[in-house]
C-alpha cells in the first residue's frame, strides 16, 4: 500500500498526532483547512449553511481518523468529505423542494410560471446578469458540478480531481467535457 | 487531425493537458478552420464569465472563534446520536456502528457465532458435537444457549464476557458513547473470549494459541490484550 508520507502531505504529522489522541494537534488541522473547506461548501451549495456544514466535515473527519489510511493527502481526503456532505445537503434540499411543491395548489404554479414569461424579455440588467450565471452553473446535473467547481474554480488538477471523487482520470475528464459543453451552450447568448 | 477528433480534444486543449504532439496538430487545425475556431472562442468565453462570477462570490467571512465552535459541535454530535464509528472489526474486516446498548448483543453474537463455526470444525475433526447446534435460538440481540453439548459451556463464557463489557461502562467518560479506548477494550474481550472458547471449551489449543497471539498484537495496552499475552506464552 503506497503510503502519502511526510515529504508529500504537510499534514501527515499532525494525523499522526491526532490519531494518537493529542487534540491540540486536530486543532491545528482545523486551522489549517477551514477556510478553504469553507469556501468550497459555500461554491458547492450556496448555504447559509456552509459554517455548520464546514463544522460538520470537521467532526466526521475527527471522530473517523483512525479510518484514515493515508493511502491519499490527508487534505484530499478531507475535501471528499466535504463533497459528500454537500450532495447529502442537495439530496435534502431536493426532497424539501418536492414535499414544498407538494402543498402548493396546482394552479399557483401554474400562474407563476405564466408571470415569469411575461416578464422574461426585460433588459437584463448586470446583477441578473450574474444570477443567471448562478443558475446555469447550479442547474447543471451534481456531479458534473461538482467536477466543474472542484477542477475551475478551486483549481485542483484533474489528477487531484480523480483522488478526491475515487473516480477514474478519464471519467472526471468525461465530466468536464460534459461540463463545459452545457456552460457553453446556456451561456453563449451572454456573450453577444 | 479533422473537425471531430479536434472537437473532442478541445477541452483539453484548451486546459493545457494535451500531449505537445497532439496539440500542435489541434493548433495548426485551428489555424486553417474557422467554425472550429469559434467552438473554440465559445468554450472559452463561456468559462471565463462563468469563473469571472465564482470568483466574485466570496464565502462569507468564516467565525473567528471557529476552533472551539468545532469542539462543541464535536460534543455535541456524539451526545446526540450515541453513535461512533469504529474501525475494523477483525478477522472479517468488516465495519461496524454500534451504540453503548448495542455492544452486548454483537459482543454475545460474536462470541455464539465464533464457537458455532469452532464446532462445525470439531465436527469435521471427530470432536463430540453435542446436541444443540440447532437449538441456538436468538431473539432480539438476546441470546439463549442451548442447556446441553459443548455449547452448554457458553453460557459461562457469555456472562464473564458481558461482565466485562459492564466494567467497560462504569467508567463511562464520554456521554452515551464509547470513547475508541473503551471500544478497543470491548474487540479485544470480544477476541479474548473467542480465544478461550477455542481452548477451554473446544480444546483446539493451535487454534487458540494463533487467535492469543491476534489479540495481543493488535490491540497491545488493552487489559485483554495483556492476558492474551499471558495466555499465549502460558500456551508456548
Amino acid at each position: 500500500m503506497g503510503k502519502v508520507k511526510a515529504e508529500v502531505d504537510p499534514d501527515f504529522d499532525l494525523v499522526e498526532r491526532s490519531r494518537a489522541g493529542d487534540t491540540a494537534a486536530f486543532d491545528e488541522l482545523v486551522s489549517r483547512h477551514y477556510e478553504r473547506l469553507h469556501a468550497l461548501i459555500f461554491r458547492l451549495t450556496d448555504a447559509d449553511r456552509c459554517e455548520d456544514l464546514t463544522q460538520e466535515a470537521l467532526v466526521l473527519a475527527y471522530r473517523n481518523i483512525d479510518r484514515f489510511r493515508g493511502e491519499a493527502k490527508f487534505s484530499t481526503w478531507l475535501t471528499r468529505i466535504a463533497v459528500n456532505l454537500c450532495r447529502s445537503e442537495w439530496r435534502k434540499r431536493k426532497k424539501q423542494r418536492e414535499r414544498r411543491l407538494d402543498d402548493i395548489p396546482r394552479e399557483a404554479i401554474l400562474e407563476r410560471a405564466d408571470s415569469n414569461r411575461k416578464n422574461a424579455p426585460k433588459a437584463m440588467m448586470e446583477a441578473e446578469k450574474g444570477e443567471r450565471i448562478d443558475h446555469e452553473i447550479a442547474a447543471r446535473p451534481p456531479k458534473l458540478r461538482i467536477a466543474f467547481t472542484l477542477r475551475y474554480v478551486e483549481e485542483y488538477s484533474p489528477s487531484e480531481v480523480a483522488a478526491i471523487l475515487e473516480r477514474k482520470l478519464g471519467t472526471v475528464r468525461s465530466r468536464l467535457f460534459n461540463a463545459r459543453q452545457i456552460l457553453k451552450v446556456r451561456l453563449r447568448d451572454l456573450l453577444r | 487531425m479533422n473537425c471531430r477528433k479536434v472537437r473532442k480534444n478541445l477541452v483539453l486543449f484548451l486546459d493545457g493537458e494535451l500531449p505537445s504532439s497532439e496539440a500542435e496538430g489541434v493548433q495548426s487545425h485551428l489555424e486553417g478552420c474557422e467554425a472550429c475556431r469559434e467552438e473554440a472562442e465559445l468554450l472559452r468565453s463561456t468559462l471565463s464569465i462563468a469563473l469571472e462570477r465564482a470568483r466574485q462570490k466570496q464565502a462569507p467571512p468564516s467565525l473567528d472563534n471557529f476552533a472551539s465552535l468545532f469542539w462543541r459541535k464535536e460534543r455535541e454530535q456524539r451526545g446526540k446520536d450515541g453513535l461512533l464509528p469504529v474501525g475494523r472489526l477483525f478477522p472479517s474486516h468488516r465495519r461496524v456502528r454500534v451504540t453503548r446498548y448495542g455492544v452486548a448483543s454483537v459482543v454475545a453474537l460474536a462470541v455464539i457465532g465464533i464457537t458455532i463455526f469452532a464446532v462445525r470444525q470439531g465436527d469435521k475433526r471427530g470432536t463430540p458435537s453435542g446436541t444443540g447446534r440447532s437449538a441456538i435460538e436468538v431473539r432480539k440481540g438476546a441470546v439463549v444457549p442451548p442447556a446441553t453439548g459443548n455449547l452448554a459451556n457458553i453460557e459461562k463464557q457469555l456472562q464473564e464476557l458481558e461482565a466485562a463489557v459492564g466494567r467497560l461502562r462504569v467508567p463511562a467518560t464520554s456521554g452515551t458513547s464509547f470513547t475508541g479506548s473503551e471500544m478497543r477494550e470491548v474487540y479485544a474481550a470480544i477476541g479474548l473470549a473467542a480465544a478461550n472458547n477455542y481452548r477451554n471449551v473446544l480444546d483446539m489449543g493451535d487454534v487458540a494459541a494463533k487467535k492469543y497471539a491476534h489479540v495481543a498484537s493488535l490491540f497491545p495496552g488493552t487489559s485483554a490484550g495483556q492476558q492474551a499475552e499471558k495466555m499465549l506464552s502460558h500456551l508456548n
